[in-house]
């Protein structure tokens, strides 16, 4: 069964732009995904498998506005898609922004972020612009986490559809919710 | 067999029906071929699986019929929250009578959330296919929906000249869907103790295609068109007076006929239509 999990469980944007701690993992209605952070001069680093249809490595990072638990958070991934069903190729570009408070056990936030894909397949490009809602709560050593991305996507020749991704998050190790990027653990928060 | 649940590859063939030369096709009656049906999986909107059975007339084996080619391909589009599969006794029923259809899948069962699923699918199916000769450019389309399955057939219906058949079951066009812009022959039916949609109501609304054929089931309700007329649990559908397979019968010598007429031109069948069918007033 863990095999079986882990084989799916490959990463998306979705993992690398919101996840927490150093290893995460989201495993949504959709997509699987498993991040990488803090890999010292490299960027962060993820796999997502979409449907079983599309196979996406990333990079990604993430860039607080500020050190305080009250923020905003801009991310962006590039990524190589493999596509899975009629093979082909496509390449991934994330944006996002999220705000809302990210302290140091817990984390509310919430987003837009755009997950634009250009492929080789009889559909170009696909344009989705989503909410993305998100909580997480640190448990020991643990983050778990739900996440919620739901919005409209456009497809040249396919017209609009609605995207709905609920999934569930979980990251150990590594970085604290309420510290940014880049700044060491014991920054000082500046407000609560 | 663990990359086959990785990359969903297509199963084989499941044999519905099998042929029968003594079946007429004609009153409602299954046709002489055998019914099969087969899931495939397609590439969409770049990243996504869209997933659709196509059911096909079929040989003493189960396979596509040789002696078939080009025939009319229609897709059919579920109802809100009704599995689609539900459908299943309207497309085993046209493979019998030589037609193919596809039934796509839906995010939660709302055709509403990707409303492009079905011309998505007949794109898919006459670009790759999977049954040679029996499906080709040269076949004469059609777009089937029921409730909220035919607001969205309809939409797709208005935005695609090459669809030339269209049946709106217990269903309307919606209010922006400019289906006044096109002619082509569309078969509007209804049951007179549909809850959720009243048989006035479905004219008032449909009267806005240019080229209706229109009929009230006595009996039938909103729900019974699905295989075992489950699904209204928890709505205001009315009751079903009658017999289900009678139901459906009468069901399938109207919408035969049109079909015959609009997809085939069988001359015959046209002529039908000009006539009362039984069960409908």
């Amino acid at each position: 069964m863990i095999g079986v999990w882990l084989a799916t469980a490959l990463a998306d944007p979705g993992a690398l732009t919101t996840g927490q701690g150093d290893v995460s993992t989201e495993v949504g209605l959709h997509e699987r995904s498993v991040a990488v952070r803090n890999l010292g001069t490299l960027p962060d680093l993820g796999v997502s498998m979409y449907d079983r249809s599309a196979l996406t490595v990333s990079a990604g990072w993430r860039a607080p506005t500020t050190a305080a638990p009250w923020r905003a958070e801009w991310s962006g991934t590039v990524g190589a898609t493999a596509l899975l069903i009629q093979p082909g190729m496509a390449i991934s570009a994330t944006g996002g922004i999220s705000a809302g408070r990210f302290g140091d056990r817990s984390v509310w936030a919430a987003g837009l972020v755009v997950p634009l894909v250009v492929g080789t397949t009889v559909h170009p490009l696909r344009l989705p612009a989503l909410l993305a809602l998100r909580t997480d709560v640190a448990l020991g050593p643990l983050w778990l986490g739900l996440r919620l991305r739901t919005g409209p996507v456009w497809t040249p020749g396919a017209g609009l559809s609605a995207a709905v991704e609920p999934a569930l998050s979980i990251g150990v190790g590594g970085e604290r919710a309420g510290t940014p990027r880049n700044e060491p653990l014991t920054a000082p928060e500046t407000s609560r | 067999m663990w990359w086959m649940f990785l990359f969903g590859c297509t199963p084989e063939p499941v044999v519905l029906q099998a042929p029968d030369p003594v079946r007429t096709g004609m009153e409602g009656e299954d046709g002489p071929f055998g019914a099969g049906r087969l899931t495939v999986h397609a590439q969409a909107r770049v990243l996504e699986r869209l997933s659709y059975a196509v059911y096909f007339p079929a040989d003493d084996s189960g396979d596509p019929h040789p002696d078939l080619t080009a025939v009319p391909v229609v897709a059919w589009v579920q109802g809100g929250l009704v599995p689609a599969a539900q459908y299943e006794w309207l497309p085993q029923h046209w493979a019998t009578r030589g037609f193919v259809t596809v039934v796509p899948d839906h995010e939660f069962d709302l055709a509403i959330t990707q409303p492009s699923n079905a011309p998505l699918a007949l794109d898919h199916l006459l670009c790759e296919q999977p049954f040679g000769e029996l499906t080709t450019d040269r076949s004469p389309l059609g777009l089937g929906g029921h409730s909220l399955g035919g607001v969205v057939a309809a939409i797709d219906w208005a935005s695609n000249p090459d669809i030339a058949w269209l049946l709106m079951a217990a269903s309307f066009p919606a209010a922006g869907t400019p289906v006044e812009d096109r002619a082509g022959p569309v078969l509007g039916l209804v049951g007179d103790q549909d809850g959720l949609l009243t048989p006035d109501e479905m004219r008032d609304e449909t009267l806005r295609f240019r080229d209706l054929t229109f009929g009230v089931q006595t009996g039938m309700n909103h729900f019974g068109w699905t295989g075992d007329g489950s699904g209204g649990e928890g709505t205001e559908d009315g009751p079903l007076l009658g017999d289900l397979p009678t139901l459906h019968a009468q069901i399938h010598t109207f919408v035969d006929a049109s079909m015959d007429a609009h997809l085939l031109g069988d001359t015959d069948a046209a002529a039908r239509l000009e006539q009362p069918f039984v069960g409908f007033e």
